[in-house]
């Protein structure tokens, strides 16, 4: 009988070991920090990307995409202010599909006085075909640089150009989020798989988060949000009540015995219902794979660290990711190379650093980078999963996927390009805009050279004649 | 006979060559400019309102800078250079969001001349280094600017 159990078990634990060597494991956020993936890691199958010209010209061009309508078209959004159109066939339409720039006789709707203000993103409502919803989200110039999400509807009868009579005839303003500073705004916003609005929101600005923006949640500042937009329209929007702390506002009588510490510890007094997850420190680009659900956030960092956390579909919400006591793996402020310090929340998935990777590091030659721009998640040419980025500093293309076993990142071309903003065209294919608009750099958002449209494609995929973005050698 | 028949093969070939090499090669260079990034060939053409002035010709023959050591060319560069530089490489080139102009670390091998300087400014390298030529910086600016930056070497 003794024998017996002895034996059942050791063949169990056979089993699992031979499990553990021969079978993939689902991917999942790292627990320790050696877990979380670096430049010089290798994606399964080593994929060659090239990104091939879509269409150029546009001002400051710093979103983009696809109302998933079956039309073939692309939107891309201007920061000063206007939505240019990208037909099937790689034509720029002439008339913008949107512009705020001329819908007052004030003048412009949108703030654009900072390179970090202006008009961001537009997300498509999952109904739009029918409903002829759509979102953007901007700085506001009226509200003194306040942050906007509003809701415009198309005219059936003049599906590519919304006047600006029918703009103003059917804006719905969602929300008005005061910005005390002029940086970290965040702004991007994506329609997840569950029809939910999702907004990345930055700490609101300066820098080191002096707000403690990322931690309190009571602010929008510094989250990921997520709402429910499907509302009747004297209602902007309401809160799904599987939001982690939807319920926090009933939180009402102090009961002293009775209770467990476990239970103490899911009262939020006062935490804001929109929050979806916290910790964020300018988390604008972020991506939904649309094949399983999973989401991807680019979290800019500070002064040493690029951030890429990953939740997965089966997410209920409530993930911190430990802005401002930590970036990526290592503590804020970060005091050098191995710096000691708790490690709060949930870890990213991958992360690649600046030029001095912490302070005083010998300055890096390769691997490096300054603000990470989510681009979207890919799902063909060898590609599974894989959430490409591309660096505003550097113009490298890093993708980070999981090989079966645990996280990797892999630079896949360094371009000469300055990358804002990508998204998924309605075949899956990964759009990528980039802009010529640096700071001090900035001469408006109206009067930078132009910057242009590509999409990424296996390097053995382009087709012929087609111009190809420059890359080191 | 055969000597003048060579001879005027020689003067045909030399004609055919004259009538030629201006349709060929516009350009006055003979140093190659080549993008920093992929090496591809870079276009110096002047920019609206540009004049090609004989300081960027003679340093498009040998690539070394007329305005080296030039005090008043230095000083035109130290205004361009808090114009168009200092914001990210910073007002003593030691870097700040760009790399350091003045230490011995280059990412780019060339970085280090005279030519690969220019090519770096006037078309640019990889991400937030945009090509200033787009930006409307003209050639002779940018060789002053490159004579300022040596001075800000110890």
């Amino acid at each position: 009988m003794r024998m017996r159990y002895i034996l059942s078990a050791s063949i169990a634990a056979a089993g699992f070991l031979a499990m553990g060597s021969s079978i993939s494991v689902a991917q999942e956020v790292p627990k320790t920090a050696d877990q979380v993936a670096r430049p010089g890691g290798k994606l399964p199958g080593d994929p060659k990307i090239a990104l091939v010209k879509v269409a150029e010209g546009f001002l400051d061009p710093v979103g983009v995409a696809s109302a998933r309508d079956g039309t073939g078209r692309i939107f891309v959004v201007e920061r000063q202010g206007k939505i240019k159109v990208v037909t099937k066939d790689g034509k720029i339409n002439e008339k913008p599909f949107l512009d705020l720039t001329k819908n007052s006789p004030l003048g412009s709707e949108v703030q654009t006085g900072f390179v970090e203000q202006g008009l961001w993103a537009v997300a498509f409502h999952p109904e739009f075909k029918k409903n002829g919803y759509f979102y953007v989200s901007y700085a506001s110039l009226p509200f003194n640089g306040a942050h906007i999400i509003a809701r415009y509807t198309v005219d059936p009868a003049s599906p590519d150009v919304v006047s600006v009579e029918h703009a103003n005839k059917t804006v719905k303003v969602i929300m008005n989020i005061p910005q005390p500073y002029y940086n970290h705004y965040g702004g991007g916003i994506q329609f997840g798989p569950d029809g939910y609005l999702y907004i990345g929101k930055g700490d609101a600005g300066w820098e080191g988060d002096p707000l403690d923006a990322g931690q309190s949640k009571n602010m929008l500042w510094g989250k990921m949000l997520r709402i429910d937009v499907n509302t009747p329209d004297k209602v902007g929007y309401a809160i799904p009540d599987t939001n982690p702390w939807a319920g926090a506002y009933q939180d009402r009588m102090m009961t002293l015995f009775g209770i467990t510490e476990e239970g103490f510890s899911k009262i939020h007094m006062g935490a804001r219902g929109e929050i979806w997850a916290y910790g964020l420190r300018n988390p604008y680009s972020f991506h939904f794979n649309k094949k399983t659900g999973d989401l991807f956030i680019a979290d800019v960092g500070q002064n040493h660290l690029e951030e890429i956390d990953w939740q997965p579909a089966s997410s209920k919400g409530g993930e911190n990711y430990g802005w401002k006591h930590n970036m990526g793996t290592n503590c804020h402020p970060m005091t050098g190379k191995d710096d000691k310090c708790p490690q709060v929340g949930v870890l990213p998935v991958s992360q690649y650093p600046h030029q001095e990777p912490y302070p005083g590091a010998e300055k890096l030659k390769d691997g490096w980078g300054c603000s990470v721009q989510g681009l979207g998640v890919a799902n063909y040419d060898g590609m599974d999963g894989v959430f490409l980025t591309g660096d505003w500093c550097s113009g490298r293309i890093f993708g980070t996927g999981w090989d079966g076993s645990k996280w990797q990142m892999q630079e896949l071309a360094q371009t000469a390009l300055q990358f804002t903003a990508g998204n998924t065209d309605e075949d899956g294919t990964v759009l990528a805009v980039n802009c010529n608009c640096f700071y001090l750099d900035d001469k408006g958002a109206a009067a930078n050279p132009p910057g242009a449209l590509w999409k990424v494609v296996a390097a053995d995929k382009v087709p012929a004649g087609a111009e190809v973005a420059k890359t080191k050698k | 006979m055969t000597i003048r028949a060579l001879k005027t093969q020689a003067v045909a070939l030399a004609a055919a060559l004259l009538l030629v090499a201006p349709l060929a090669t516009p350009s006055l260079a003979d140093v190659e400019f080549k993008h920093a990034l992929d090496d591809s060939v870079l276009d110096l053409a002047p920019i609206k309102g540009e004049e090609i002035t004989d300081a960027v010709k003679s340093f498009y023959k040998d690539g070394v800078n007329p305005y080296s050591g030039n005090a008043e060319a230095i000083a035109a560069g130290k205004t361009l250079y808090e114009d168009n530089c200092q914001a990210c490489h910073l007002e003593d080139g030691r870097g700040g969001m760009g790399p350091s102009l003045i230490d011995d670390i280059y990412v780019n091998a060339r970085a280090n001349t005279d030519v690969g300087m220019f090519e770096i400014i006037h078309s640019g390298a990889s991400g937030a280094m945009r090509s200033f030529s787009e930006r409307g910086l003209k050639q002779d600016e940018m060789l002053k600017i490159i004579a300022y930056i040596h001075t800000l070497k110890k």
